[in-house]
């Protein structure tokens, strides 16, 4: 059991300009842990850093408790399966698997029976000869995992590994990572992705990303934490809407008054000002405060609710049908619509008025700098 | 319905047109690089006294097969061997070479890297000929002058430019990750080379083999200058023999330019896949 520490992590190629900074993550023992961020936020880079293949410009990497810094990627007990699987062309499934035994001297039959242990496992012993060019996306992709089991390392890493297959492999192969990763329960496994999906299928632990003047001023890591708690508590505004699909809705409002129980927030409406008026439920609010609202799509219920929330009327702008839900385009007086995630049956249609219930429990707060504003303990 | 057929028929027609055309300018191709081909060995096949007193182009009235006779048993095979390995030796000098400078330009990261591929790459630009006398002077002052050796030095250095510019350039299309996995798998830099860029650059090494060894085989200056006995003459030298100071034995010089010409085709015939693949080599990705 292996666990993986980045301290004060930095990645500078132009000196002294970041392009990863600050990382202070543990990735507990045998966890499936994933680097999940937008394109440029340095998630593969900082993987590379873990295998030994980047350089780390500042920080300090512990595996297992010792520091990596200066040990040779083949030293670290780490394998990797790389995003266009990287398999030696002019050697056979078994020659690319064997590789790195034959480097390391292991004796041959022991590298016959790990190969061959390892094909059984990946449902590829029928292959074992042919050339990589003879196989299929899905095939490649197996014979790279097949490379990465054989060397049994401590530490998995994954490099957007299912993002050159097509939709449907892709989650097949999704639930055989993550069988694999249960079989292999000593291994600890990073994942890279920029699909979210694929990042709260698979991970006990998201450490989500920042690029650009975000990442400049707060450091790259934006929040790290289970699928769940950063789905549900998202620490700002990027968290919020980079996580869930359409992303998280967001309405300017002010706190226009507030006592202990009650908050009234004063929105910009298609029809000049509006007023919602909710159950309190953050702390810290001031007559006057600028926030943002924050919905996702699916929380959105039709219709009037008032022991839920406070509800919204809206016009709808446009209707797009995927058979278990929709989604509704409504409009909101600002350059982006607000989306609404709802049931595929008795949908309204473009131009009809719909009533929108922002459930209490379901909103969130943030302030100016785009930070959450905390719920009270009640 | 009519009218929907017309524009079928009218394709068809620029189709059929098409391909007679390509057809007509591929015929009038392999009649052009033929033609000499053709010229040289027909002329091969006549007598002296027939080259004189025939045309050009006409056909033998007889079939005189002593020169080719005269060549076989004169100095032909010592000279096929001194080229074969002359030849032979170089171009595995110049794989070796221009290959582990190409991996080290291509993907080694060092100070003055691109510095040094330039002013490689610039030896393209030095006239051959400029070089001679200086050679010429340190081969004698070597003790090489005179032996097959002598030319396996000035060969390899002067093709050196183009082959590692080529190969480095071929280096850089392999994709940066099977280096990385090899690095993960417990390959040092010469593993790398050795076990992965090296087999995953057949068709540059191809390339630069053909490219280099058809150049060699027909070079005739260096060889002309740096040896001076039979024994140690490559082919393009053989001409030599059957050329007086005041008259030429030109049929018989003509089965000397056929037969050296001979390899080139076998290897050419057996190999064209090969080569062609080697040319091509890079233009697509995959």
């Amino acid at each position: 059991m292996t666990q993986i520490s980045l301290r004060g992590i930095q990645k500078n190629y132009a000196a002294d300009v970041p392009v990863i900074r600050d990382v202070d993550i543990d990735i507990p023992a045998g966890s499936f842990c994933v680097f999940l961020g937008p394109s440029g936020c340095g998630k593969s880079t900082l993987l590379r850093m873990v295998a030994g293949i980047e350089s780390i410009s500042a920080g300090e990497l512990l595996i297992g408790g010792r520091r990596m810094n200066e040990v040779p990627a083949a030293l670290r007990q780490v394998a990797m399966v790389f995003q266009n699987y990287a398999l030696y062309p002019h050697m056979s499934v078994y020659e690319n698997m064997a590789f790195g035994l034959r480097q390391a001297r292991v004796d041959k039959a022991e590298i016959d029976r790990r190969v061959r242990a390892a094909a059984e496992t990946l449902q590829i012993v029928a292959l074992l000869e042919r050339l990589p060019k003879a196989l299929s996306g899905g095939q490649r992709q197996r014979v790279a995992i097949g490379r990465a089991i054989v060397r049994r390392p401590h530490v998995f890493l994954f490099d957007e590994p299912l993002s050159n297959l097509d939709a449907a492999l892709r989650v097949h192969m999704r639930s055989e990572i993550a069988r694999l990763h249960r079989e292999f329960d000593h291994a600890s496994a990073v994942y890279v992705t920029h699909d979210q999906t694929e990042a709260m299928a698979l991970a006990d632990q998201i450490v989500l990303l920042r690029s650009g003047d975000d990442m400049l001023r707060h450091g790259s890591v934006a929040q790290v934490g289970s699928p769940l708690a950063l789905y549900h508590q998202p620490r700002d505004r990027f968290v919020a809407g980079f996580l869930g699909s359409p992303r998280m809705n967001f309405l300017p409002a002010m706190v226009d008054s507030l006592t202990e129980n009650r908050l009234a927030l004063r929105l910009d409406a298609p029809a000049g000002s509006e007023t919602l008026t909710l159950r309190n439920a953050w702390q810290g609010l001031a007559p006057g405060q600028p926030v943002s609202l924050g919905i996702r799509p699916e929380h959105m219920l039709p219709g009037h609710h008032p022991d839920a929330g406070a509800a919204l009327s809206r016009a709808v702008l446009q209707v797009e049908h995927f058979g278990d839900c929709c989604h509704v385009y409504v409009a909101d007086g600002h350059a982006q619509p607000l989306i609404a995630k709802l049931p595929d049956r008795d949908t309204p249609r473009p131009g009809d008025t719909l009533a929108l219930t922002l459930p209490v429990h379901a909103c969130h707060l943030f302030d100016e700098a785009g930070f959450a504003i905390a719920r009270s303990a009640a | 319905m009519a009218s929907l057929d017309r524009p079928v028929a009218s394709n068809a027609v620029v189709t059929t047109g098409r391909r007679f055309g390509f057809g007509a300018l591929a015929a009038l191709w392999l009649a052009t690089t033929l033609a000499p081909l053709a010229f040289v060995l027909m002329t091969s096949l006549k007598s002296q006294q027939e080259l004189f007193d025939s045309a050009v182009w006409a056909w033998p009235r007889q079939v005189d097969s002593s020169h080719y006779r005269a060549v076989l048993q004169g100095g032909y095979f010592t000279y096929l061997r001194n080229s074969a390995f002359v030849v032979g030796v170089s171009i595995a000098l110049i794989l070796a070479t221009s290959a582990m400078a190409a991996y080290a330009l291509a993907r080694l990261r060092f100070r003055f890297n691109q510095l040094l591929f330039s002013l490689i790459v610039a030896g393209l630009i030095v006239p051959l000929h400029v070089t001679l006398v200086p050679i010429y002077l340190m081969t004698r002052s070597l003790g090489l002058y005179d032996t097959p050796f002598a030319l396996i030095g000035p060969y390899v250095a002067t093709s050196l430019p183009v082959s590692i510019f080529i190969m480095t350039e071929f280096m850089r299309q392999i994709p940066r990750e099977l280096e990385e996995a090899a690095e993960l798998d417990g390959c040092g830099p010469f593993a790398i080379f050795w076990k992965v860029f090296f087999p995953l650059s057949g068709p540059g090494l191809a390339t630069i083999a053909i490219y280099n060894g058809i150049n060699m085989w027909n070079e005739f200056i260096f060889a002309y200058v740096l040896t001076s006995s039979t024994s140690n003459r490559t082919l393009p030298l053989a001409l030599w023999d059957f050329q007086g100071q005041y008259a030429s034995n030109i049929p018989a010089m003509l089965a000397v330019v056929t037969l050296t010409s001979l390899p080139l085709i076998v290897a050419y015939a057996f190999g064209q896949e090969r080569i062609v693949k080697g040319m091509m080599a890079g233009s697509l990705k995959g």
